[in-house]
């Protein structure tokens, strides 16, 4: 049975462009297929955060973060080696610095347990409006652009 | 690591986000002894939070730290925001979510036990 398994690559506005999210996309759920098994399919969504809201050891910073799902209890072995493996991906392309990435191959309970906390954060009254506005505004990118795409600001 | 997500309703200003990612940063590695190196902070903004609260902080921390050690964050953080953004200590609501050390890579190397930084760090030439 396949799984969808969500990746959510935070960048700074701007600092990729298109060309480079599509090749990064490409690889990113070449890797799932290697790492994880031909029954793993990824879900890219790119979240864009302005300049100035993102800082690193006290100063603001464009190091991107990717939060990529795993499937429960993946044996370490696999879980490592995905992970230099987006590494070396994302190095190699974008030619950032080792400190200007940070990725995270974390348990798809784990990133239940964030994605339930961001949305408890928004009050219970307005919490239809915001999930309508962001699947809106997500399906609205892949229709432009051709990714699914939102901003840290809702 | 850690990741510390900030949500308000209202954008703030830069002094605000200055003094609220330096006393993050400060608070966690007081308390953690954890390099500064590693902290990030995001803000993310417009978000309609629930009733009395003004911010509310999603921190993503290696797993390993005890109750007592994530209290005592929690109580410096809510000390933070009350000062920052001149409200009581009940205007932030504070949640943290322990992430494996082994399924993060930073610095281009998977990120090692809380404590166990000084070896790692020397191995990647930036003690």
């Amino acid at each position: 049975m396949s799984e969808k398994l969500l990746v959510i690559c935070s960048v700074t506005e701007n600092s990729l462009n298109h060309g480079d999210k599509k090749v990064l996309e490409r690889g990113i759920k070449k890797l799932y297929e290697k790492h994880i098994g031909a029954h793993a399919k990824s879900v890219i969504l790119w979240m864009e955060i302005p300049t100035g809201q993102a800082y690193l050891a006290g100063q603001t910073s464009n190091a991107s973060t990717i939060l990529a799902t795993m499937p429960n209890q993946l044996p370490s072995p696999e879980r490592s080696a995905f992970l230099y493996a987006v590494r070396d991906l994302w190095m190699s392309h974008t030619h950032c610095q080792a400190n200007e990435l940070v990725i995270s191959a974390s348990d798809q309970s784990l990133v239940q347990q964030f994605l339930n906390e961001s949305r408890l954060r928004v009050t219970k009254f307005r919490r239809l409006e915001i999930m309508v506005k962001l699947i809106a505004r997500v399906l609205w990118a892949k229709l432009v652009r051709g990714r699914l795409q939102t901003n840290i600001n809702l | 690591m850690p990741l510390y997500t900030v949500s308000t309703h209202k954008p703030l200003d830069e002094t605000q986000k200055q003094k609220i990612v330096a006393g993050i940063t400060r608070i966690h590695c007081q308390l953690t002894n954890a390099p500064a190196m590693f902290v990030q902070v995001v803000f993310s903004f417009n978000v309609p939070l629930n009733k009395n609260k003004k911010v509310h902080l999603i921190g993503s921390i290696r797993s390993g730290r005890s109750g007592d050690l994530k209290q005592k964050l929690i109580d410096q953080f809510k000390h933070l925001f009350s000062e920052t953004l001149a409200g009581g200590r009940d205007i932030t609501h504070i949640v943290l979510i322990d992430v494996p050390a082994s399924w993060i890579l930073e610095g281009g190397e998977i990120m090692p036990e809380p404590g166990e930084e000084a070896a790692w760090l020397k191995r990647l030439n930036l003690s």
